[in-house]
């Protein structure tokens, strides 16, 4: 809307749902027009009638408390202020050292604007910063990535820069050894924000392959995306507090909009694949990408909403269940599903002819399907699929056109990841999607 | 009495050790360790009774410092300076907003929906108050092209042909 104003020099006014008031107040800064001028209506609009959205429209404005209509009559027609026709350029700064001041009141400090993930941290002074430095031949001041609130780069919003010495603050605060750090500098150059804004409340997780997982002891066993493992938590602790502060901080109703917030994302899983679990023609998910064997990388995930378990798969009906278990996680709208399988469960899955990983991807993207009328009554389906269908774009645009119950086959990215103890014949499936990013290790040692 | 001035003891307790005192009535009074004795003791009081008072004195002094420097010792908690954990800001570009006409009178109110959570029917809504109030206001509605998030230049120069004002709904 900025953009139409300044550019197109057309007055105009944007409708929003009052729960979003701060995030929209914000974006508007964000893109130079603080004073955009904005309408509210009460939360929420979707799922209501039109008598309902009737009475919103002969209502208040629920920010302003004026009525609806007149004041969108205003702002189109009132005249500019002087704050409104200003041009110019100005720069948010901020102060490198905070305090000094005691640990219990700068913990307050970070905790209240949303620095921390509210639970303790390690103070990051110099001295620990210098510390961890030292694990690095990269200059403090090189930038290493930027992100905004969204899951990945470029995002729709603002992207703010991080430094080489941003990660290693934020990695000693989450309590990370030294020796972690490249690792965790490698998942800082991924650019992946576990911490993203989105009102699904979707995180991230990462996947390492390699030699580093011998060498800082990482998880592919029992317990594995869980908290069980020292190098994994901290790495992905120092991960989600960099993807918070970043972007100045990981702020509800600012930059952090999830309606629920997602237990996944409290400290995003980071664990690495049961290489030794792979059965023969299943490579590791680093070799499929295109790296070596022993090459140490770590690979991003994003879109991760919720986790599902089951047991082996059976002859008699393992194609039903895999369609209902891996299609039924999560509305059609979402193309992504990344299934965990334990290394005790692989057995079944080669019996069935997948004797790759990629042949069982294929499997599940011809096979795990929805019928078309209700992949076209997903509110997420119309929200995202709807206007590029109708503007032609495939494969949507052919959908469009399908028989009600035609078989929509939605998913577009599907990976396999072999990890866990064994202690059971299970397996998993989640909604996390690849990033396209993988990150070599050793390029930031 | 309250104790002003900590206490100096000089050579032993006696004549030249000088104690002061704060009387709310008449502010500091400083007087020898002896001329307190003699007016606490009498006119008569010994060597060994003014090196009582002395030391009762002293003693009363240290416990007053010490009363007086707890809350001091409770805040002289070690003190940090850390470094700032959040990224780099990039810098705004303020941008001048498109002037307004004085009337809606004989414009074109373009109402676009970006096809997002229902936004259209509420903007159909919007469109029949237009009608009915507005009488000499035309309104068109339109969809924007794309998701949400995707930018639509036809249809921008379309409205800024047409001279137009936009109501866009509904953001997210």
């Amino acid at each position: 809307m900025a953009e139409l104003e300044s550019n197109y020099k057309v007055p105009a006014v944007g409708i929003i749902i009052d729960a979003l008031h701060d995030l929209v107040r914000d974006k508007a800064v964000e893109d130079g027009m603080p004073a955009l001028r904005l309408a509210f209506t009460p939360t929420p609009v979707g799922g209501k009638t039109p008598v309902e959205l009737a009475a919103y429209v002969a209502g208040d404005d629920p920010v302003s408390k004026r009525p609806l209509m007149p004041e969108i009559v205003g702002h189109l027609t009132r005249p500019l202020s002087d704050e409104e026709r200003k041009t110019g350029q100005f720069t948010r700064t901020r102060k490198r050292l905070i305090g000094p001041d005691t640990a219990e009141n700068l913990q307050q400090y970070f905790d209240d604007r949303f620095w921390t993930d509210q639970l303790p941290i390690v103070l990051p002074t110099e001295e620990r910063v210098a510390e961890m430095l030292r694990h690095t031949r990269h200059r403090p001041d090189e930038i290493v990535g930027q992100i905004g609130v969204c899951p990945w780069v470029p995002c729709s919003r603002e992207e703010w820069q991080y430094t080489v010495e941003t990660v290693a603050i934020n990695a000693v605060m989450a309590g990370a050894k030294p020796e972690y750090f490249p690792a965790i500098l490698a998942l800082a150059a991924a650019q992946t924000n576990p911490r993203a804004s989105s009102t699904s409340s979707m995180t991230a997780m990462a996947l390492f392959n390699g030699p580093i997982v011998t060498e800082l002891n990482m998880n592919s066993g029992t317990g594995a995306l869980g908290p069980y493992n020292n190098a994994g938590a901290l790495v992905g602790r120092s991960w989600a507090l960099l993807g918070g502060n970043a972007i100045g901080g990981s702020v509800p109703g600012h930059t952090y909009m999830g309606v629920q917030g997602n237990p996944m994302g409290f400290i995003p899983a980071v664990f690495a694949e049961n290489v030794t679990g792979l059965p023969k023609g299943w490579n590791p998910f680093h070799v499929q990408k295109g790296f070596k064997p022993d090459d140490s990388v770590v690979s991003t995930f994003y879109g991760c909403q919720s986790q599902n378990t089951m047991m082996v798969l059976r002859d008699e009906d393992w194609q039903w269940v895999l369609q209902r278990f891996i299609g039924g996680l999560g509305p059609p709208n979402r193309g992504s599903k990344l299934l965990l399988i334990d290394p005790a469960v692989t057995g079944p899955f080669l019996r069935y002819g997948f004797d790759t990983k990629e042949k069982l991807i294929e499997w599940v993207k011809q096979n795990v399907t929805t019928p078309k009328y209700h992949y076209w009554l997903d509110q997420e389906v119309i929200n995202y699929k709807l206007a590029p269908a109708r503007a032609g774009q495939e494969p949507y645009a052919t959908w469009l056109k399908l028989p009600d119950d035609a078989p929509i086959p939605f998913l577009s990215d599907v990976n396999v990841v072999v990890v866990g103890g064994s202690g059971n014949i299970r397996w998993s499936v989640n909604e996390c999607g690849y990033s396209n990013r993988s990150v070599r290790v050793d390029e930031w040692r | 009495m309250r104790r002003a001035a900590g206490i100096g003891l000089h050579d032993g307790v006696g004549a030249d050790v000088r104690v002061g005192f704060q009387l709310p009535w008449k502010g500091s009074v400083h007087m020898t360790l002896t001329t307190l004795a003699r007016l606490a003791l009498g006119r008569t009081a010994s060597a060994r009774g003014i090196a009582c008072l002395g030391l009762a004195l002293v003693l009363a002094s240290a416990a007053a410092s010490a009363q007086q420097s707890a809350p001091a010792r409770a805040s002289d908690k070690p003190l940090f300076t850390v470094l700032n954990p959040t990224g780099i800001a990039p810098p705004i570009d303020l941008k001048p907003m498109a002037e307004r006409p004085a009337s809606l009178d004989g414009k074109t109110v373009y109402l676009v929906d970006i096809t997002f959570n229902g936004g259209d029917l509420l903007l159909r809504q919007m469109q029949q108050w237009m009608a009915a109030n507005l009488p000499d206001v035309k309104t068109e509605f339109r969809v924007k092209k794309g998701g949400y998030g995707t930018d639509d230049p036809e249809l921008w120069r379309e409205i800024q042909a047409a001279g137009g004002l936009m109501v866009m709904a509904i953001g997210h």
